[in-house]
């Protein structure tokens, strides 16, 4: 019977040793953000049935377990798509909103107010060359600004389509890593192992798709992990999809390399790349438009009927010639010659009633009930409520996102005080264990001596 | 709850990650004085920072329109009270002309006369700011002279009835010039309505009379024909009291069209309706004819003249001094003349003052509303140095004792006691 306490002895050993195999394995992964802490399943060994007695038979270890919550997991996706979408706008929104270089001196609005004032000075003295070039430079300082700003946010939006279409390559790259996972943790559940290790790896991947796209993830029976994207089948352990970009109507999206285009995607970065690629960035460049067409021409509409200063006066004259793709033409004619300016109402070179006419337009209500700065600073507010929107979502879920992390970290994180309480626990076992042998052997010893 | 060494990290690093991004935004707020450096930062605020400065650019523009309409009209009292001086020493000096002790000595006072017409013409063509005062809006020439000959004085600018308007705040507009015409010229003007039943071909006519520089009557002859549907042709001619015409090759027609909405006069020969000057150099006689009141009505025809005076100043007083000169008096009705300038300039000098009143009223108004809008505009932006300073005393506070905290809590394990 002494062979007995050997066993128990020895397979004890054997337990404690990997049970302290899995605490060094906790430690050295306490920095591992992705690493989910493992634990020893330790149980009492099937007890043996002899002279009547059941006999304790010792430890065994059952299994090394992964400490984790599904429910956790599942939440965590969620709130990492609608922060990273918000964050990820509001980085973006807030390059867009810097494009008006509003509110200072230097944005469109004082420009626009200084070239309607220069008209009402030009009225004092209407045949004054100066005041003539200074309603000029006025029109070029709106011109420049306006071509800037629309340079501007189309230059935005091809950054945006640009960075839109590098993420694919990460998602698509990302995607056909799970499927290889998804492959190779089917194998080794199938050959009994718990690969622990490769299910954080795949967690890892899954949050880093997530955190791009508003993936929908399931897990079926034998452990693969399905990801779909708007619609489509993205990852299992079947295949893995590739996608494309597709910009069709002003709309970003994705789609797959067979022309199939998906849903809209409406969360994580590329959600929020193709939302403001989409809406913000386009409603800006139409209200932007509509604001300077008025001004052209309103304009236009008064300064065709004036006079010109020169002999004999000209009429019909237009101040701005053209207004395309952001590009505001003040008329060649006029900057060659200020004297083609007409403001002249009836033909005498001091007659300024047009300058007033245009300096005016400043205080009519032309854009739906709105003056022209009304409803510049309307776009203004409007580009700055969309960031700030964006700004106070991004802080709430990045709240919420943070405490479900923290609650992940507490369930599955690794406490160093608790290891190393393991680790006296485990080796104080393995002490007694050992210690159990030689008291065997002792015994053993002591019998042999009576021989 | 369980607590594990990342939770700690992570936690310790997003607050103090969320106390820096405070910490920074009021450090930039206090270094810019700006409370909004971008439109997010207050989207309403941003907004009504771009109306309100707006508003303060744009009255701060009125303001500049009225210096100069205070500078102009102050020039113009200048130089119309001296008209209004030089023309009550010229009363006076006759009135002491008709002295018959002063009797053989006329040519002073034909000196007196002369110095004073030479001193109303300088004043006439005075500049301000290289605009000639009274030329109205051409006034980029000098508006009156002699003649070729120098036997009178002729209006020398295309029209100097011109109104020089300016914005001095919103949907006022505010006229800053007492034009040439309004004092010095004579204006016939055209009142009443044309009949739109007419058949083309029908002239409908009306007549006034007109005077010459020395004061010698003529008839004016306006003809209205029509030649198409709300299209006159409008010709005139002057005729002395033979009824024979002082014209020798008549002006050509002008073309006038009427509104056939409204009836309003809409354009003379494809221009907007203004008044043009009719004249007849070789009989000194020159006047501004305003036709833009004629309307077109189904009405039978009626039309009638007024002018504003009958003499221009200038030619009187030239006629009074060549009579001193030959040793003639002048006549009681060329006296009266000079008197009712007199009165002209009088009223048209209460006139200007009235525009400087309006003028100064609007300035204190606009100058009370840039002082409250600017008032709002820093209520909107400008940064209380006083409270970012204590928010910043505040946060720096904080992070410095989370740093401090994270120095005792963070690297505290079991590790230190086994």
């Amino acid at each position: 019977m002494l062979s007995r306490i050997f066993n128990i002895s020895t397979r004890s050993l054997d337990v404690y040793r990997k049970a302290l195999d899995v605490t060094a394995h906790n430690i050295s992964n306490a920095g591992n953000e992705d690493y989910t802490r493992q634990v020893a399943d330790i149980s009492t060994a099937f007890p043996d049935k002899m002279a009547g007695f059941i006999w304790g038979a010792g430890v065994k270890m059952d299994n090394i377990q992964r400490v984790r919550n599904q429910f956790i997991d599942n939440q965590l996706r969620e709130s990492t798509q609608d922060n990273s979408f918000q964050n990820k706008k509001s980085i973006l929104l807030g390059r867009v909103e810097q494009i008006f270089t509003e509110p200072s001196q230097f944005g469109l609005s004082e420009l626009l107010t200084s070239f309607f004032n220069s008209w009402g000075e030009l009225a004092v003295s209407p045949n004054s060359t100066a005041l003539r070039e200074n309603v000029i430079a006025k029109a070029q300082n709106i011109s420049t600004r306006v071509e800037t700003i629309h340079k501007n946010l189309e230059t935005a939006k091809r950054e945006v389509f640009d960075e839109f279409n590098s993420k694919i390559d990460t998602l698509n790259i990302e995607l056909s890593k799970i499927h290889e996972l998804n492959v190779k943790i089917a194998q080794q559940v199938e050959a009994g192992f718990q690969p622990n290790d490769l299910l954080d790896k795949r967690d890892a991947m899954i949050d880093k798709v997530t955190n791009l796209v508003d993936a929908q993830v399931s897990f079926d029976d034998n452990g693969s992990a399905n990801i779909s994207i708007g619609g489509v089948l993205a990852a299992d352990i079947a295949q893995s999809v590739e996608f494309k970009v597709t910009a069709a109507n002003g709309k970003l999206n994705l789609s797959t390399t067979g022309n199939h285009l998906l849903q809209q995607i409406k969360g994580g970065e590329m959600g929020a790349l193709a939302d403001v690629y989409t809406n913000n960035i386009p409603g800006y460049l139409d209200k932007l438009d509509t604001i300077i067409n008025t001004v052209f021409n309103s304009v236009n509409d008064i300064h065709s009927t004036g006079y010109t200063i020169d002999e004999p006066p000209q009429t019909g004259i237009d101040f701005f010639s053209s207004y395309e793709n952001g590009v505001l033409k003040i008329n060649k004619e006029i900057l060659d010659d200020p004297n083609k300016i007409a403001v002249s109402a009836d033909g005498t070179s001091g007659n300024g009633d047009l300058a007033l006419q245009i300096s005016d337009i400043n205080n009519q209500p032309l854009i739906n009930g709105n003056t022209i700065i009304e409803s510049y600073s309307s776009l203004i507010t409007k580009a700055g409520n969309d960031k700030a929107t964006a700004d106070n979502l991004s802080t709430s879920t990045e709240l919420v996102l943070q405490q479900l992390k923290q609650q992940r970290s507490s369930y599955s994180g690794v406490s160093l005080d608790e290891e190393m309480a393991n680790v006296i626990k485990f080796q104080r076992s393995y002490d007694a264990s050992a210690k159990l042998i030689s008291v065997a052997d002792e015994m053993i010893q002591t019998l042999l001596q009576m021989v | 709850m369980r607590i594990t060494d990342l939770t700690v990290f992570n936690d310790y690093l997003f607050n103090v990650g969320r106390n820096r991004s405070a910490l920074q935004k009021i450090q930039t707020q206090i270094a810019s004085q700006k409370k909004i450096q971008n439109p997010s930062d207050s989207p309403d605020g941003a907004g009504k920072v771009i109306r309100l400065n707006n508003q303060l650019k744009t009255s701060e523009g009125y303001s500049k329109n009225i210096d100069e309409g205070l500078s102009y009209m102050n020039v113009s009292i200048t130089a119309m009270e001296t008209m209004q001086t030089s023309t009550a020493n010229v009363l006076t000096a006759l009135a002491n002309a008709n002295n018959a002790t002063v009797a053989d000595n006329l040519q002073a006072f034909a000196d007196q006369v002369d110095g004073a017409l030479q001193a109303i013409l300088n004043a006439a063509n005075q500049k301000f700011n290289s605009k000639f005062l009274f030329a109205g809006t051409d006034y980029s020439t000098k508006p009156f002279g002699y003649n070729a000959d120098g036997t009178a004085i002729e209006i020398k600018a295309g029209d100097v009835s011109g109104e020089q308007n300016v914005q001095i705040a919103k949907n006022i507009f505010q006229k800053i010039n007492i034009s040439g015409a309004e004092i010095f010229g004579t204006i016939v003007k055209e009142t009443g309505n044309l009949d739109s039943n007419a058949a083309v071909g029908t002239i409908q006519t009306n007549q006034t009379s007109v005077y010459d520089a020395q004061g010698n009557e003529y008839s004016l002859i306006v003809n209205y024909t029509k030649t198409a549907d709300n299209t006159y042709n409008l010709s005139y001619d002057i005729q002395d009291s033979s009824g024979s015409s002082v014209y020798s090759t008549p002006p050509s027609a002008h073309q006038l069209k009427f509104d056939s909405s409204n009836g309003s006069l809409d354009t003379i020969d494809g221009k907007p309706a203004s008044s043009f000057i009719i004249e007849a150099p070789d009989n000194n006689i020159q006047f501004i004819f305003d036709p833009s009141k004629i309307k077109e009505s189904s009405n039978p025809a009626s039309l009638s003249f007024s002018a504003n005076q009958k003499v221009d100043i200038f030619n009187t007083l030239l006629t009074i001094k060549n009579k001193l000169e030959n040793g003639e008096l002048p006549t009681d009705e060329e006296v009266a003349r000079v008197d009712a300038f007199n009165q002209h300039i009088l009223n048209k000098l209460s006139t200007a003052g009235n525009i400087m009143n309006k003028l100064q009223d609007t300035k204190e108004v606009l100058s009370n509303q840039q002082f409250v809008i600017t008032g709002l505009i820093s209520d909107e932006q400008d940064v209380d140095v006083a409270k970012a300073v204590l928010e910043l005393q505040n946060q720096d506070n904080i992070l410095q004792l989370s740093y401090k905290i994270s120095s005792m809590v963070l690297p505290k394990s079991l590790l230190d006691y086994i």
